[in-house]
């Protein structure tokens, strides 16, 4: 079973191109996308988010093609992946909404926006905070609530940019462990960018290194 | 002297009093200010953030114009208004003229170009990624917008309040468009210049004070809008 299939993908980014020539992401498994600054890894991101739309190339998402032009077909792929940016913008509110957004987005019923939202508040120990505004948050909090208001979606993918940057090492293990365990209990696909190899190790089955603009599969996961 | 400290102390009773006349007219300034900000703040709010989004020199040119036109003089929009709306002009058989509707009119055109560029300049100061982070999330069109709408929210806040705080004392337009007509389109700008001419200071230091207080409440809320906008 795959979560993606890209066939001679290419994206564009001003004079930065990045090319897919067959790269296929099984469900269930854990990804790492590695590789010295500015090779392309974001972008690698923003095309498997589907925010971003290659110039060439096929890619499927499941079984089915994505639809950049039928955006009704589109949303409703994008809704079944969570993505975390790279610099993850927190809105104007406090918390707890913050991470509640993407689920009533969904219209996911009040009891359980509140049961699930508690649940990743917890597992991130984020509770101390929960009424504050988000805008008064440091660095390393931001950014754990960015990644709460992600994981909390439980998306069949979970595409997470340097998921663990500017996070207190006392958290990143907790972070890491939250992140295998949605993947082992519900089957979640996770592909996240680092430039820790000691991450990539730890975490993924599978490694992608870009060089030159290439994205490349390599088995260098040795998590399992 | 003595006769200001006497239309003080009578402004004081017929405030007191609330006489249905002072009540009228006040009623028919908040009405008529009411009604034409609320239109530009229809139209002017997604005007504005729509504008400030694009990066073409037309926009440029726009917002130039939008922030020259915040200092449209009452009475050269009465004049233009006028020149329409009067017998011999190509709206004259509507019958507008020297009614509430021909003052909403004005002051809509007063009121537009503010609350539309100030609007630009609540979106230009937000965050570039507030959009995209929506969208990541699962947004679609409608809901980012809101989000991005509710982000701008004070600075959209002090922009409203700044276009209602601009017609609610203006008096130009008021007077060409409305007339000045008793229980009909005086309101409080208009009333005070007529009692002054009058006379009658006790009435129209008592509008006065009305308008002052709620030019002094507008000021409020703006500067609170701001603040929190920052």
């Amino acid at each position: 079973m795959t979560a993606y299939h890209l066939e001679q993908v290419e994206g564009r980014w001003g004079d930065f191109v990045l090319r897919a020539d067959e790269l296929q992401i099984e469900r269930g498994k854990v990804y790492a996308v590695t590789g010295p600054n500015g090779c392309g890894k974001t972008s690698l991101l923003q095309v498997l988010s589907l925010l971003d739309r290659p110039v060439d190339g096929r890619v499927r998402f499941g079984n089915e093609a994505v639809s950049y032009d039928d955006r009704g077909a589109w949303l409703g792929q994008r809704r079944r992946m969570a993505y975390l940016m790279q610099h993850p913008y927190l809105f104007n509110m406090d918390v707890r909404d913050n991470i509640a957004y993407g689920l009533r987005l969904r219209h996911a019923p009040a009891g359980e926006v509140r049961r699930r939202v508690q649940e990743v508040m917890e597992r991130l120990a984020l509770e101390p905070f929960a009424r504050r505004n988000a805008h008064t948050l440091s660095g390393g909090e931001t950014q754990r609530v960015a990644l709460a208001r992600t994981l909390v979606l439980a998306a069949d993918v979970m595409l997470l940019d340097e998921f663990t940057a500017g996070i207190d090492q006392q958290y990143v293990e907790m972070v890491e462990a939250y992140v295998r365990e949605l993947n082992d209990t519900r089957g979640t696909t996770v592909v996240f960018s680092t430039h820790s190899a000691s991450q990539a190790e730890r975490m993924a089955d599978h490694s992608l290194t870009i060089c030159d603009g290439l994205v490349r599969a390599c088995d260098a996961g040795s998590r399992r | 002297m003595d006769y200001i400290w006497q239309g003080l102390r009578d402004s004081l009773r017929i405030i007191g009093s609330l006489e249905p006349e002072f009540l009228g007219t006040v009623a028919i300034s908040l009405k008529v200010s009411f009604i034409s900000t609320a239109l530009a703040t229809v139209l002017g709010v997604p005007f504005g953030m729509w504008i400030a989004e694009k990066r073409s020199p037309g926009a440029r040119a726009i917002i130039t114009i939008l922030n020259t036109l915040m200092s449209l003089p009452t009475v050269v929009v009465g004049l233009m208004v006028y020149s329409f709306l009067s017998r011999r002009g190509p709206l004259g058989e509507w019958g507008l003229l020297y009614t509430q509707t021909a003052m909403v009119i004005g002051q809509f055109i007063l009121a537009f170009p503010i609350v539309a560029g100030l609007s630009v300049s609540a979106v230009a100061g937000l965050d570039k990624r507030i959009r995209t982070t929506a969208v990541s999330l699962g947004a679609d069109t409608t809901q980012s917008f809101r989000m991005y709408l509710r982000e701008a929210r004070y600075g959209v806040m002090a922009a409203v309040v700044a276009g209602f705080g601009r017609v609610f004392a203006e008096v130009g337009v008021s007077m060409m468009l409305g007339g000045n007509i008793r229980g009909y389109t005086r309101n409080i700008t208009t009333a005070m210049a007529l009692e002054t001419s009058k006379g009658e200071f006790a009435f129209g230091i008592a509008l006065g004070v009305v308008l002052l207080t709620v030019a002094l409440a507008v000021n409020i809320l703006f500067g609170l809008f701001r603040e929190r906008s920052r």
